[in-house]
């Protein structure tokens, strides 16, 4: 499809938008930490880098080392001349490093806790605020583990079978695979022991990863569980480290069928008292329930978001979101978005309710 | 290249295992010496399986052969990973010998050939 296409795709207009006040403004008093309740409200199951969510940072293209050399390799990064390097993102995993180096897969399917375990991530990662002299690095560790992941392609039977029916295309009693050479073993009469054979053609790797698209559900079941803890570095200097937050998430997906999809999430923060060049906040604690249930049909994506979330701090704050977007297919290659919501804003004794009406139309071949 | 050093013992059945929780499927070819040509091998299928199932070879002597297991291993991941392949051959008299290398495994190059040398 054309750029042409895709710059329409993103177009939106607001057609109209009311506002209910309930006895008066709620605007914020200081500010600084008000935002962020707001995150707390949108349902999602935890993220790949815990740590990059944690600093609103998921852009960060994470480096996943797979082995501990690399590992050091990579962590020696975030060390910039003695200072904090922003920008980075590490995950790294049991699995990666050392458990799944000898693992067979036959003990990876059979013993559930090892597998859990074994994928269990620390993520670490930096991010920047400011310019100049007043640059804050901000940094993360997160902890998550996966209580189930019905993405997991080592689990999926059909996308396996799938892309061995890429690999060995010969049937039969005979030899399946590439065969050695005939008048020696491959690389020479004195080979290593390990030798590698022919590379994938483009097209075989092109079917290969049709073969996990073809079978793996959209609304595979997942759940998993986090901690996290993020720092404030003024100039990047780690001897002026001071504690910004520590953070709790627990957040599933269920499937139903090809057709309905429930994700729920929890997330708990406790953000300390911060006070440098940048920014200037007091303690407070955020708790926020995310629901989203999608229904997927051949012509229609139906999305119903709601959130609730509580802010307790010097002025306390409640915040709510209904919303719901239906995209419908209305030609081969055209889609139109019909979007409303609702948010409750409470701040002190006072509350007020924004709703919002939106649409949009997409040019894009595939459904959104 | 890898040896298994039989030291009398006859061969029973081998074994081929592969890191990184990859499903994988090898076939099994023996090299024997060309009684005619010093230098050159005559290879011959032996059979084929998948997983770390073990092979029961056939009863003949293998002192003096290579074994050269051609595998598949089916892989989806992005990321390589450095993983281990470990060859492994029972013998009648209760030993079990090992070979063990280093493998990285990608999505671009999932063939893989592992070669261990038999000496009586």
């Amino acid at each position: 499809m054309s750029s042409l296409a895709r710059v329409l795709g993103v177009a939106a207009f607001l057609v109209g938008t009311t506002r209910v006040a309930e006895g008066g403004g709620g605007t914020s008093s200081d500010g600084s930490t008000k935002g962020d309740l707001a995150a707390h409200l949108s349902a999602n199951v935890i993220g790949e880098v815990l740590a990059s969510e944690l600093l609103s940072a998921q852009d960060l293209k994470p480096v996943l080392p797979g082995s501990i050399e690399a590992a050091v390799t990579s962590l020696k990064a975030l060390d910039k001349n003695g200072k904090l390097a922003p920008g980075i993102a590490v995950e790294l995993t049991p699995f990666s490093l050392y458990l799944g180096r000898s693992m067979t897969w036959n003990e990876y399917k059979s013993d559930p806790w090892l597998r859990n375990w074994s994928r269990a991530s620390l993520s670490v990662a930096t991010a920047s605020e400011g310019s100049g002299d007043n640059t804050v690095v901000r940094s993360a560790v997160a902890l998550r583990f996966r209580l189930q992941d019905g993405t997991d392609w080592r689990l999926n039977t059909a996308a396996i079978d799938c892309a061995r029916g890429v690999l060995e295309p010969k049937k039969g009693d005979g030899p399946r695979l590439p065969e050695p050479p005939r008048d020696q073993p491959p690389d020479g009469p004195n080979p290593p022991m390990v030798v590698s054979g022919p590379k994938l053609t483009k097209e075989q790797l092109g079917a290969i990863d049709k073969c996990l698209t073809d079978n793996v559900r959209w609304n595979a079941t997942q759940s998993a569980v986090g901690v996290g803890f993020s720092m404030r570095h003024p100039g990047g200097d780690i001897s002026q480290t001071e504690a910004e937050t520590v953070a709790g998430f627990l957040g599933a997906s269920i499937g139903w069928t090809q057709y309905f999809n429930l994700v729920g999430s929890v997330r708990f923060t406790h953000q300390f008292m911060v006070a440098d060049a940048l920014r200037t906040a007091p303690a407070s604690n955020l708790l926020g329930l995310g629901v989203r249930i999608v229904v997927k049909l051949d012509w229609l994506v139906l999305n119903v978001d709601g959130g609730l979330g509580r802010e307790w701090a010097d002025a306390s704050q409640t915040k709510g979101l209904f919303g719901a977007t239906a995209q419908v297919k209305v030609g081969a290659d055209f889609w139109v978005q019909l979007g409303v919501n609702w948010h409750y804003d409470k701040l002190g004794g006072t509350g007020s309710i924004d709703s919002g009406i939106k649409w949009s139309y997409s040019l894009s071949p595939k459904q959104p | 290249m890898a040896e298994f050093k039989l030291n009398g013992a006859t061969p029973l059945k081998v074994q081929l295992l592969v890191g990184g929780a990859f499903p994988y499927d090898w076939d099994l070819y023996n090299y024997s010496p060309d009684p005619q040509v010093k230098s050159k091998w005559i290879r011959s299928y032996l059979g084929g399986g998948s997983g770390p199932t073990w092979f029961e070879l056939p009863a003949e002597p293998f002192g003096g052969h290579a074994l050269t297991w051609s595998v598949a291993v089916v892989n989806f991941d992005s990321q390589p990973m450095t993983v281990d392949v470990v060859a492994n051959m029972q013998c009648t008299n209760g030993l079990l010998l090992s070979q063990k290398s280093p493998w990285t495994v990608s999505k671009e190059s999932p063939y893989l050939f592992v070669n261990v040398e038999v000496t009586a």
